[in-house]
């Protein structure tokens, strides 16, 4: 495709503008992290860290319950996408590939779960978990994260179960696989991109949710890397060394998991999603 | 190898009647070719044969025992895909192995199995290869081998060769004719195309919306159709048919006048004497036997609107693009052009005769 | 065959009951305390019936709640439509560096709010931070901005950092749009003469209009729910400025102790966002139909 000259450096023009507008926030932030602190609040910003110290991160590791709430997130953040995986992977299987009286009924109603404002559960779920004695546990949170991430999954999946050709099915009937194994042998392996992207969206929403953990955990111990770390942030004195050095750590594991099977979430959502 | 019976299929889908009392049979080590225009229902069929849907009425038994409640891994059946069908995460070893697999077959059985038929087909040095790494002819192989490996009492076959190109398609056919020799296995066809309808089969079954057209082998369907249908779909290039006025009898013979060759007391001999003599029939003549340097009891003068060398024979077309066209056979050396008029010789012998609603007379 | 019917409901059961004790049945007892008079959990629960609701609808901090809210998914919609259909254009196209840029620009979506907000509260502090010294030095402006001083500004700059999380996840969506529709078409025009402006007027527009509308629904529902943001940067601050309803009913319940009247404000706001999604359908299935 040829394409004249000017418009091939708009676009790398507008291209280069996002991925600033992405991009330097974040460099500013973990290179902020090991600037020593008079670098950070000088009058005069650095893009490049003229000093080099790791004194945030020991006071990060050391000096707080930072870690804790590092490893909160990710048992929370590891068990919501478990749960989620093994609730949506098969109903979105008997949603898109079998027939059921009721079917597109139950399908609409699942997707109406987003048409209220989270709020509204907020309160009853609390007197819930209260009953049953999961306040200030961990479990309550995973059991949250997963019933919210679980819409988007089931819907998520299903361009990628339309996506199996039926005669791959049908062979598979003829060769004598039960549906249970036509699941497990033929669609699991089939849609596998769409499972990684499932994953990552329930991981990420289990990892960034604020609203939910900061009303159901009470103690300090119990919470996670949202919630804790906001608690240091209200700190009146604000040692930014520190932040920023939290801030990095926060986005380490999202972004090393989102390396190792990113590529399958964006090519699932730019090639996979249909309405 | 078993025998297939098919007892008065009806199958709709929604308002729309698909298969309207259909009946035929298939002996053992046939290969019985499904034909017909698209929307016939012969996919449908061959699919209620299989088990992949359900018949509305009628029954279906394989080698005597009536399967038409048995689920398709139950009928002692084997199916090739139109579109290969293989499982893209596997190799070729494990989708041909997979049936095996799923009957509970043991490991070292399964490798067995599956390497007999792979030699069977060649496909030996691919065992290891994905689906995306054959070509289409080597795919269409192992989606054959798949099915070969669980020894079933029938294979059907769904318009395999459709995703192939033409040279392809000549050569896959050759081999799956190969194969129906080597097995001696019971084949059930379904093809659009009427030369590998013609090549392949012991017994063509003509399928047009729902209902048996004809059920003959080859030749028979080719010299002896029931209809007008039958025998304008198969041969190819078509049949001719014209209007023909019956204006007498002698003997056995109908004497017809045919307005469009010019001939008036062409004698023509139906298959059976209708009880009233019609005023007016239709008469089809196959292009082949409306020919030059053919021995024709009658000399027809046409004329040529569209020429169509193929080398070792000529085609003549009167009106092409038209349903009234009358195609004739020339000489592949003819040097016939547009707006000739041009002299065949028509055989009289081999005139077919069809009532107005294109019933055989 | 039958037993693929019962399968099915086996397979579909875990998760519609999990939603339904977890999402469903709480919403009940949503609307069932909304009719009460509880202020803590656990508390005593008078029947009430419709007092709640009288009250609320007739509160000011309701009203002005509700119309921050508005004015919230809208600067959301409008700014992040713009953005993230600028950025799904150019990364629909081929030049160097496109790859990475498409897995890469959802950055801003994947890492917790919490970082986002410390991100914003350093680059736009007014002692240190990034933003104000660059503004300074450029000469654009003389002292130190204060994003979060005054209520507009605050407001502004909460919807653009909002945005700004979210605009990339829209992106993706609106690529996924994009790429649905067939090279073909672009060369065709291309042949008969189209420039790049009417190619998009004429093809890309019309054919992504639906995909738009949907993610506009969506985003609008999304946002609407957006509360950590907004708390951790301003707390609904300064004097109220931001505190739009998920705010104001964190507050009520949480702060206030008043768990009812939290729950008729979220009935209520579950009533809107219903009406609104019913009529954004329905007004989308029939341009659809066009």
């Amino acid at each position: 495709m040829k394409r004249s000259a000017a418009i091939n450096a708009l676009m790398v023009a507008c291209g280069a503008f996002f991925v600033t507008l992405v991009g330097l926030p974040f460099w500013w932030v973990v290179s902020g992290s090991v600037k020593v602190p008079q670098e950070i609040i000088a009058r005069t910003p650095t893009m490049f860290p003229h000093s080099f110290t790791l004194q945030h991160y020991t006071k990060l590791f050391d000096g707080s319950a930072y870690p804790d709430y590092l490893l909160n997130s990710l048992i929370v953040a590891v068990s919501s996408t478990v749960l989620t995986l093994v609730l949506a992977i098969p109903a979105a299987f008997a949603f898109f590939r079998l027939d059921f009286p009721g079917r597109s009924a139950l399908y609409r109603t699942i997707l109406l779960a987003y048409a209220f404002p989270s709020i509204v559960v907020l309160i009853p779920l609390f007197g819930l978990f209260a009953k049953i004695g999961l306040v200030d546990r961990l479990p309550a949170l995973v059991i949250v994260n997963a019933a919210f991430a679980l819409p988007f999954s089931i819907w998520m999946l299903r361009s990628f179960f339309a996506g199996v050709p039926k005669e791959i099915e049908e062979a598979a009937v003829m060769d004598g696989a039960s549906t249970m194994t036509i699941l497990r042998r033929i669609m699991i392996p089939l849609v596998a991109p769409g499972i990684a992207s499932v994953g990552i969206y329930a991981f990420v929403s289990a990892w960034t949710e604020y609203v939910f953990t900061s009303v159901l955990i009470l103690s300090d111990a119990k919470r996670t890397l949202p919630v804790g770390f906001s608690g240091i942030i209200g700190q009146y004195q604000i040692d930014w060394g520190l932040l920023l050095a939290g801030a990095t750590v926060a986005i380490v594991p999202v972004v090393a998991i989102f390396a190792l099977i990113g590529r399958g979430f964006v090519s699932g959502l730019t090639e996979g999603a249909v309405k | 190898m078993a025998q297939l019976a098919v007892e008065n299929f009806r199958k709709s889908f929604g308002p729309v009647n698909v298969i309207r009392g259909v009946s035929l049979e298939a002996e053992s080590g046939e290969f019985v070719v499904f034909v017909g225009p698209s929307g016939c229902g012969k996919s449908t069929l061959l699919r209620l044969i299989a088990g992949l849907e359900t018949v509305d009425s009628g029954t279906v038994s394989i080698g005597g025992r009536d399967v038409t409640k048995a689920d398709p891994a139950r009928r002692g059946i084997a199916m090739v895909f139109q579109t290969y069908a293989l499982y893209p995460h596997m190799n070729v070893a494990d989708n041909m192995g997979f049936g095996l697999e799923m009957a509970g077959i043991a490991k070292d059985e399964r490798t067995r199995l599956v390497r007999e038929a792979a030699d069977l087909l060649h496909l030996t040095d691919y065992l290891d290869r994905k689906p995306r790494q054959l070509s289409g002819g080597q795919r269409q192989r192992v989606a054959i081998g798949r099915a070969i490996v669980r020894k079933p009492d029938i294979f059907l076959f769904d318009e395999p060769l459709s995703n192939l190109d033409a040279e392809l398609r000549v050569k896959m056919r050759l081999e799956i004719a190969r194969l129906h020799k080597e097995l001696g296995a019971t084949m059930v066809y379904v093809t659009h195309d009427q030369v590998e309808a013609m090549t392949l089969a012991d017994k063509i079954v003509v399928l047009r919306s729902g209902v048996v057209e004809q059920i003959g082998s080859p030749m028979e369907l080719y010299s002896n159709p029931d209809n007008s249908f039958v025998a304008g779909f198969i041969g190819s290039p078509r049949m001719n048919f014209v209007q023909a006025t019956v204006t007498g009898q002698r003997d056995d013979q109908l004497l017809l006048d045919v307005p469009e060759f010019a001939l008036s007391g062409l004698p023509v001999r139906p298959r059976a004497m209708p009880s009233s003599r019609p005023a007016s029939l239709m008469l089809g003549i196959r292009p082949e036997h409306l020919a030059e340097g053919i021995a024709g009891s009658h000399r027809v003068s046409l004329r040529c609107n569209a020429v169509e060398r193929l080398g070792a024979v000529t085609y003549l077309h009167t009106a092409p693009g038209e349903d009234s066209t009358v195609t004739a056979q020339l000489a592949g050396s003819s040097s016939a052009r547009t707006g000739d008029v041009v002299e065949v010789n028509l055989a009289s012998e081999r005139c077919f005769l069809f009532d107005q609603d294109g019933a055989r007379v | 065959m039958q037993q693929t019917r019962a399968l099915a409901l086996v397979l579909v059961a875990p998760a519609l009951l999990f939603l339904a004790a977890i999402l469903g049945w709480p919403l009940v007892q949503a609307v069932i305390l909304s009719l009460q008079d509880v202020r803590v959990i656990g508390g005593p629960a008078d029947y009430l019936g419709w007092d709640n609701y009288q009250r609320v609808l007739s509160s000011g901090a309701f009203w002005d709640s509700t119309r921050l809210s508005v004015i919230w998914v809208i600067g959301n919609a409008l700014l992040q439509t713009v953005l993230a259909l600028a950025v799904a254009l150019v990364l629909n196209e081929k030049f160097p560096g496109v790859r990475i840029a498409r897995s890469w620009i959802i950055l801003t979506w994947i890492v917790p709010t919490v970082v986002v907000v410390i991100i914003w509260r350093w680059l736009l502090s007014t002692s240190g931070g990034m933003i104000n010294p660059l503004l300074v030095q450029a000469g654009i402006v003389e002292r130190p901005v204060g994003f979060f001083s005054t209520p507009w500004t605050a407001f502004a700059t909460l919807i653009f950092i909002n945005s700004w999380r979210w605009f990339p996840f829209i992106a993706l969506m609106m690529l996924a749009g994009l790429n649905r529709i067939p090279d073909d078409l672009y060369e065709a025009a291309r042949i008969d003469g189209a420039n790049s402006w009417q190619r998009f007027k004429r093809i890309t527009w019309p054919l992504l209009a639906p995909t738009l509308g949907v993610l506009a629904v969506i985003g609008t529902l999304l946002s609407f729910n957006v509360f950590d943001i907004i708390w951790l940067l301003t707390s609904g601050g300064p004097a109220g400025g931001t505190r739009t309803l998920p705010v104001l009913i964190y507050e009520t319940a949480f702060k206030g102790y008043r768990l009812s009247e939290a729950a008729t404000m979220s009935v209520l706001a579950t009533l809107m966002l219903m009406a609104f999604a019913i009529v954004a359908t329905r007004t989308l299935d029939r341009s659809d139909r066009q």
